[in-house]
């Protein structure tokens, strides 16, 4: 036992620190709650048993609903006034003004409210899925640049149980 | 029982993914729903999610490559389908998430796919007050009888913070239900 922790004659029997930490995870396994076994939440009747044609259903349709064209060349034909009225927005632009107008013209703040007004009809989940989490660093997404004196603030204020963030200690 | 890589197998392939994803929504509908309805509570909303969940499942199956169980893969997607439905939820109604729980537990009490008694619906409070974690770890524990190794595959958290979690809920529960 390190020198330090001896003290006052006191001492501990063989192996209790090494088997201490087991002894605590069974003793939180064999806690016994005196809770209602049961909570209460009921379905309607037949609901497990209609699910699967719902399913079925939702997946067939979206499958099935392939757009067929009635005029295959009609997209050519959108693609070529598009350019065309591209082209013509962009000459009276140039006439109308000498400074070009570029995409980080946009106020900020118009995009923001634009994503946050507009249901995009994406979860988080989602977005999480396309975005490219390599190319982000976390002060992207916040107000404010995070530092230590922020994260320790937060943590002082929010986390209940230092256990659930799994910190290891070096030391 | 199919046994998983066959059934995985056979959701990969064309020809026998019709019948194979009926095994799937046949051996795993109750259970999931159970783990989304205790996350939502309300059953509408908890068929959406389920309905999601599964038809996400079929889509990406191709994207499951056996690292986890099938199993975990799904409750892992079941559980940030419903986490993500309360989250856009809450943005719609304007209110916190916190405001959001508490008024999903109020509406218990008028739901008709509600049976619990005073105690249960106590219950429900207590755990609607825990973070969001830690009411995710109580009710795959207590209600949905989940094994620690198990849960730690679903939410990517070590065992002994599972079991140091569950036993703070539980404590907070019990101190909760002796509240007046």
């Amino acid at each position: 036992m390190d020198k330090k922790y001896k003290k006052e004659g006191f001492k501990v029997p063989d192996g209790y620190f090494e088997g201490l930490n087991k002894r605590l995870m069974d003793r939180l396994d064999q806690e016994n709650l005196d809770l209602p076994g049961d909570d209460g939440f009921a379905v309607p009747e037949g609901y497990f048993d209609s699910l699967q044609d719902k399913l079925s259903s939702r997946i067939g349709a979206s499958q099935e609903n392939k757009v067929i064209r009635l005029n295959p060349w009609k997209k050519y034909y959108l693609v070529a006034a598009s350019i065309a009225a591209l082209v013509v927005i962009v000459i009276g632009f140039r006439l109308g003004q000498t400074e070009e107008f570029t995409f980080s013209d946009l106020a900020s703040a118009e995009l923001e409210t634009y994503l946050e007004e507009n249901d995009l009809g994406l979860t988080s989940y989602e977005i999480a899925e396309v975005l490219p989490i390599e190319e982000i660093e976390v002060n992207d997404i916040l107000d404010n640049e995070l530092n230590e004196e922020n994260i320790i603030d937060y943590l002082d204020e929010n986390v209940e149980d230092l256990y659930e963030l799994n910190i290891e200690y070096n030391e | 029982m199919i046994a998983e890589e066959t059934l995985v197998a056979q959701l990969k392939d064309k020809e026998s993914q019709a019948r194979a994803f009926e095994v799937l929504v046949n051996t795993y509908k109750e259970r999931l729903y159970w783990h989304i309805r205790r996350i939502v509570m309300n059953h509408d909303d908890a068929d959406d999610v389920l309905q999601n969940t599964f038809i996400k499942v079929f889509r990406n199956i191709e994207k499951f490559k056996g690292d986890s169980k099938l199993y975990s893969w799904m409750y892992r997607i079941a559980t940030n389908e419903a986490l993500s439905f309360l989250k856009i939820k809450s943005r719609k109604l304007g209110q916190s998430s916190e405001a959001l729980q508490e008024s999903m537990v109020n509406q218990l009490e008028s739901d008709v796919y509600f049976e619990g008694d005073e105690i249960q619906l106590k219950l429900q409070k207590a755990i609607a007050s825990l973070p969001e974690k830690q009411k995710l770890i109580f009710n795959m524990r207590y209600f949905q009888e989940l094994k620690y190794d198990e849960i730690s595959e679903i939410l990517d958290t070590s065992v002994g913070g599972l079991k140091a979690s569950y036993h703070l809920a539980a404590k907070k529960i019990q101190s909760y239900l002796k509240e007046d």
